[in-house]
């Protein structure tokens, strides 16, 4: 159903598929628009939205493709029918990706609102080896540890009332035999690659976060808590995409809920 | 939706469209938010986020953190400024700032006047917490460019030079590159300045807030003592300029960002080529000429032996034998003066100025046609502006803030018209470039109002309220046949059409042109033409649109406003009306000095000193020599001349010829006014004293007016401007004081109100007027076409000005050395030319020596080159031939042939290539 006047409507469409070139921040929606203009993935300031002023500044409107995927069963039973899956405030379904740690990694279309042990245990069979806590909903997403499994169900609801996300809500396990600052000096590493590099906090707070974090790592300094307080709330309040502003999320989550582990890199 | 809103909990208004910074600055001051990345002349950004601050949408609400520089205001907002954790928050911003910054402010050339130094001041930054971490410290500096300089050790990535570059100049040489902690601005393809390609407009260096990218003359730095706004000298854009000082030297120089003619920005020219005015070979002496060789006299040597010179010549042949050209590169107050001297002291109306050379067609076809011979409309316009027209101008090279700004217009997709032999920068961009053979614009514009009146796409009802003569060019234009006009034009009818009726569809389209327009044969006739093609579509006394010339000197406007031309007096009034004369004559205090019949034009003067006629002339601060065409016919001129004052800075073409030399003063040593394009009289502030042995030229004038027995006060900018006002019908309200920062408009009425827009009811002469052309081939062509198959045009470069007396006394000569030959590569193939190549370049005057520089900008067939440069002397080759009207001469359209050179211009250029 492309091309001009389908089917005699008087509607025309087209489309053109854009293959990304593999960027992180390419799926900030205004980065996005700019590398499909050509120019650096960076991210604009909003107003104006894309909605009023995006690609070539044209009104753009930009959707996951899992948010597309659902528009065919949309179409064929309605709207109505949508709205009855899942809870109140999160209809539908969710495509949660299991990684190697469980038993049965894969990708499962999840029910809004299931709880997460069924998700995990029965849908995942459970992990391979002891895990200690999972990074749900993507780079970006809170970090959960296994004890909190039981509080959970896969909806925005759920997650944002126990202080997590649920982004794209895909899981990435973590070993219990992987130090937890390993893995937030990964995090941090990855954040500052990833960074667009043009606002201040994120360019150069995800830098220093990831040098104090090493630091610690592999002497004996010891990292200031409220020097490391003050970049996390710099890079939370002041990035100016999620970017730099979503990576404050998982660390504080790490913090608190394994304090012990990680106290002895902290003053 | 009220437009109420509070800061900390008090209610206030704010404007539409304001951003949350904006309000809070108005309402609380400049001072409260600090600022990185914002800038006065640029869109907001967003990349800092030391603006942010804290909003909530109730009364002590839930607040959210947000950069205030590009927040909208809304209706019922909270906005707290400066709560703790928003200052805890700027200062951990700047803290990370820092960690990434070279801790040497004391060796800083802008130490104390940095911004990131006044900010992290402002936020309390102490110390900087975090271990010594990776950074970039080891950038090396880039020195390459005769101005631009960078130290990207302190650059704090806050994209401002980028987007000066882009928003404000639209040169895109600047970026950035790489990502996250590695971003950081390359110019070009990662090249230095000199390398790259920048204009030098300088408008990177003044936007960035620390040393990162500056200039040679450090002009943020803060060794300065004084600041002093005055008006760019060189081009007509008028823009203002606020000069450092220290020790009587002139340091730096900036754009303010409030000024209306350029809103903090200028070209190379204005911000950079200002070291002509102390420079070695300024002349420093009254000189007279004695047995071939200047000899240093005192200045009331000089003026004893000018005034008998001129009251000698004067009894034996009369006040007609003695001629001054006044110049347009000097302030309005001067220009009045010497024109005054020349009616009222001597008694002749042998005045004129360069205007004859440039824009004389202009201000004739105009007046013909509206009834003012000056731009209906400003600058600013261009903001409303729908479509824009321009014929015969390069204004990115010649008007280069105006350039700018019309650039930026089009790459945001404004359509447009560009008519020009040459695919100057400006074709790149426009939607319909129609690239006529020189010395067609006639028959381009024919064609264009034929198709316009064949589609009915003519604003009827404005042709029937507010023009004349409308039905009789109707009948002679539509009995043109257009196939013949295609032929002559060399241009495709139908993209002729196609453009006409682009432009007849347009709400509001504004028309420039230059003097592309005015230098040839038809040069008055194409100027009424055009005036035609606005009013057929009723592009005029509207906003955005008008006609509007470029002004080629910076005070060609004023120069004629003031009276230097021999037909017109102080206000255009004519001098052969009895009542005029008797207003003059009254006004001057003289009793039947002025006389009532119309002077030499410069030309005519010319060919009066070779006839013996003329036997005296007054120049001031023109090189004729250099400039005009025909350069072998002018020396012949000069040297026929019995006295020859030339009142100059350097020691030109002309100055050599003189037989008096007085050392004048630059703009920069002297009080005035100079009126822009846009009719704006803006004031000229003495920012240093005339260099020692050199006098501010009004009162030179005024000297010599008193010597010779007229008594004139000395020389003031306010005083004269007083007088001005006493005579000049539209300066009637202007006042020294009243003219303030940003100038006026002329008409200034009696209440010192001005005017943005002329004919906006009715023209100036009542009804428009519709003229009827056909088309004229430049009788150079027709003359010389069998033998000198060839057409040289000639034209300008950014970083030169006319005869390149001040600007190759600037860094400007490292950035462009020379005067090239610009031909099209069949015609180099044709001719076995190299690129780089000397070629000779002959017409049926004489022949000159360039360097070839091969592209595809020109049409085969058609040549051009610049006269900047006295080794080059273009004018060698230029006619006579001028336009039939106004007499500006025809430089646009030259006949000559081509060869590789041979001889000495070979050596020469091996020996420069070795
Ligand atoms: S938060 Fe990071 S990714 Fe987002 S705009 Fe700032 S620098 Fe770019
Ligand atoms: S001087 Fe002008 S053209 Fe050159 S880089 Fe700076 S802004 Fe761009
Ligand atoms: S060079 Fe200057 S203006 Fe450009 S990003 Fe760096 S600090 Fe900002
Ligand atoms: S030459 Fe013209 S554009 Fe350049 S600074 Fe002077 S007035 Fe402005
Ligand atoms: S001034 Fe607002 S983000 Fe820089």
């Amino acid at each position: 159903m492309i091309g001009k006047n389908i089917d005699g409507s008087g509607f025309d469409f087209d489309f053109k598929v854009i293959r990304a070139q593999g960027s992180y921040i390419c799926g900030e929606e205004t980065a996005l628009i700019n590398s499909i203009e050509g120019q650096r993935p960076e991210v604009r300031v909003r107003p104006p939205y894309p909605a009023e002023q995006g690609l070539f500044n044209k009104p753009t409107i930009v959707n996951n493709v899992e948010t597309l995927s659902t528009l065919h069963f949309i179409i064929e039973q309605g709207g109505a029918a949508w709205k009855a899956i899942g809870t109140e405030r999160s209809s539908g379904t969710k495509l949660v990706c299991l990684d190697s740690f469980f038993n049965k990694p894969g990708i499962y279309e999840v029910e809004m609102g299931t709880p997460m042990s069924t998700v995990i245990n029965d849908m995942g069979g459970g992990f391979k080896s002891p895990v200690k806590a999972m990074q749900i909903g993507g780079p970006l997403g809170g970090l959960v540890p296994v004890s909190k499994i039981d509080d959970l169900k896969l909806d925005f609801e759920s997650f944002a009332e126990n202080g997590f996300l649920m982004g794209h809500a895909s899981i990435i396990c973590i070993p219990e035999t992987m130090p937890m600052i390993d893995f937030l000096e990964h995090l941090f590493d990855f954040a500052a690659y990833e960074s667009c590099g043009k606002c201040f906090p994120c360019r150069l707070g995800t830098k220093r976060g990831h040098e104090l974090l090493r630091k610690a790592n592999t002497s004996d300094y010891k990292i200031s808590k409220k020097l490391f307080e003050d970049l996390l709330n710099t890079l939370e309040e002041g990035s100016l995409c999620a970017h730099g502003g979503g990576i404050p999320l998982p660390v504080k989550n790490a913090m608190e809920y394994f304090e012990d582990e990680m106290k002895g890199y902290f003053e | 939706m009220s437009n109420t809103a509070y800061i900390n909990n008090i209610e206030h208004q704010f404007k539409d469209g304001e951003t949350v910074l904006a309000f809070v600055r108005r309402i609380v001051g400049e001072k409260l938010i600090p600022t990185l990345c914002d800038s006065p002349n640029l869109d907001s950004f967003g990349s800092c986020r030391i603006c942010s601050v804290d909003v909530a949408l109730e009364k002590d609400g839930k607040t959210k953190v947000m950069a205030s520089c590009h927040t909208p205001m809304t209706s019922g907002m909270y906005v707290y400024p400066s709560t703790d954790s928003i200052k805890e928050l700027r200062k951990n911003i700047m803290e990370l700032v820092l960690t990434d910054h070279p801790l040497d402010c004391l060796t800083c050339e802008v130490n104390g006047n940095c911004e990131l130094q006044d900010v992290a001041a402002q936020v309390g930054i102490r110390e900087v917490r975090y271990p010594a971490g990776e950074n970039h410290l080891d950038k090396t500096k880039d020195l390459s460019h005769p101005y631009m300089t960078s130290d990207l050790s302190k650059c704090i990535n806050c994209y401002r030079c980028v987007r000066a570059c882009d928003e404000v100049q639209g040169e895109f040489v600047l970026s950035m590159a790489g990502r996250g902690f590695d971003t950081h601005i390359v110019k070009g393809t990662d090249q230095s300045f000199m390398d790259s390609d920048c204009v030098s407009c300088g408008a990177c260096s003044q936007a960035c807030p620390t040393s990162a990218i500056s200039d040679i003359f450090q002009s943020k730095a803060v060794h300065v003592e004084e600041t002093t706004r005055t008006v760019c000298t060189y081009c007509g854009v008028g823009c203002n300029l606020e000069v450092s000082t220290s020790n009587g030297e002139i340091l730096s120089i900036q754009a303010p960002y409030e000024a209306e003619a350029n809103g903090g920005h200028t070209c190379l020219k204005g911000r950079y080529a200002f070291k002509f005015y102390n420079h070695p070979d300024r002349l420093n002496s009254p000189m007279i000429k004695r047995n071939g060789e200047f000899e240093k006299v005192s200045w009331d040597e000089a003026y004893d032996h000018i005034a008998s010179e001129l009251t000698r010549i004067k009894s034996s042949n009369g006040p007609d034998a003695i001629a001054g050209i006044s110049s347009a590169r000097t302030p309005n107050e001067e220009n009045y003066l010497m024109q005054k001297f020349i009616r009222a002291v001597v008694g002749t109306n042998n005045i004129d100025c360069c205007a004859r050379v440039c824009h004389s067609p202009t201000a004739l076809g105009m007046q013909r046609s509206f009834g003012t011979g000056a731009a209906t409309n400003s600058i600013d316009d261009l903001e409303f502006a729908e479509f824009i027209l321009i014929i015969g101008a390069n204004p990115t090279d010649a008007h280069p803030v105006t350039g700018a700004k019309i650039k930026q217009k089009m790459m945001k997709g404004t359509p447009s018209i560009v008519i020009d032999p040459r695919r100057i920068e400006l074709a790149k961009y426009a939607t319909y470039h129609l690239q006529l053979k020189p010395g067609t614009n006639v028959a381009l514009l024919n064609m264009m109002l034929y198709y316009i009146i064949e589609a009915g796409a003519e604003d009827a009802k404005f042709i029937d309220n507010r023009t004349e003569g409308y039905e009789e060019m109707k009948t002679e234009i539509m009995r043109l046949n257009m196939d013949e006009l295609e032929e002559i034009t060399g241009v495709d009818k139908n993209l002729v059409k196609e453009a006409a009726l682009a432009y007849a569809a347009s709400k509001a389209a504004m028309e420039f042109h230059g003097l592309g327009v005015t230098e040839h044969l038809q040069g008055t006739f194409t100027v009424q033409l055009i005036a035609d093609l606005v009013m057929i579509t009723g592009n005029i006394g509207i906003k955005g649109a008008g006609m509007n010339p470029l002004r080629g000197q910076n005070n060609v406007q004023g120069a004629a406003d003031m009276g230097a031309q021999p037909h017109q007096g102080a206000g255009y009034m004519d001098v052969t009306d009895p009542e005029m004369q008797s207003k003059y004559n009254t006004f001057y205090g003289v009793k039947d000095v002025v006389p009532r019949h119309v002077g030499y034009k410069i030309p005519e003067m010319f060919d009066a000193a070779i006839a013996g006629d003329l036997k005296a002339m007054w120049i001031i601060g023109e090189d004729v020599v250099q400039t005009d065409p025909n350069t072998k016919k002018v020396i012949a001129a000069m040297e026929n001349l019995e006295l020859l004052v030339v009142q100059e800075l350097f020691m030109t073409e002309t100055a050599m010829r003189a037989t008096v030399i007085l050392p004048g003063a630059s703009f920069l040593e002297k009080d005035g006014t100079f009126t822009n394009g846009e009719r704006r009289i803006q004031r000229v502030n003495k920012v240093v004293e005339p260099i020692p042995g050199c006098k501010v030229d009004g009162q030179i004038i005024v000297d010599i007016m008193n010597k010779m027995g007229y008594p004139q006060e000395d020389y003031s900018g306010p005083g004269v401007l007083a007088e001005v006002a006493g005579i000049v019908p539209f300066f009637k309200g202007a006042t020294w004081e009243g003219l303030g920062d940003n100038g006026l408009q002329w008409p200034v009425l009696e209440d010192g109100s001005d005017t943005q827009m002329l004919h906006i009811e009715e023209f100036k002469r009542g009804k428009g007027k519709f003229h009827f052309f056909n088309y004229e081939k430049s009788h150079e062509v027709e003359r010389h076409e069998k033998d000198f198959p060839y057409i040289i045009t000639t034209n300008r470069e950014l970083e030169h000005y006319n005869c390149g007396a001040m600007t190759r006394r600037t860094g400007n000569v490292e950035i462009l050395t020379e005067d090239v030959l610009l031909i099209h590569p069949t015609d180099a193939i044709k001719e076995g030319i190299a690129d780089g190549e000397f070629v000779c370049v002959e017409s049926p005057r004489g022949k000159v020596d360039i360097r070839a520089l091969i592209t595809d900008e020109m049409k085969e067939g058609i040549l051009s080159s610049t006269f900047h440069f006295p080794e080059v002397m273009l004018n060698i080759i230029t006619s006579d031939e001028h336009c039939s009207e106004a007499m500006c001469p025809e430089y646009k359209v030259v006949s000559c042939k081509i060869r590789k050179s041979k001889g000495k211009a070979k050596h020469l250029a091996e020996a420069q290539t070795v």
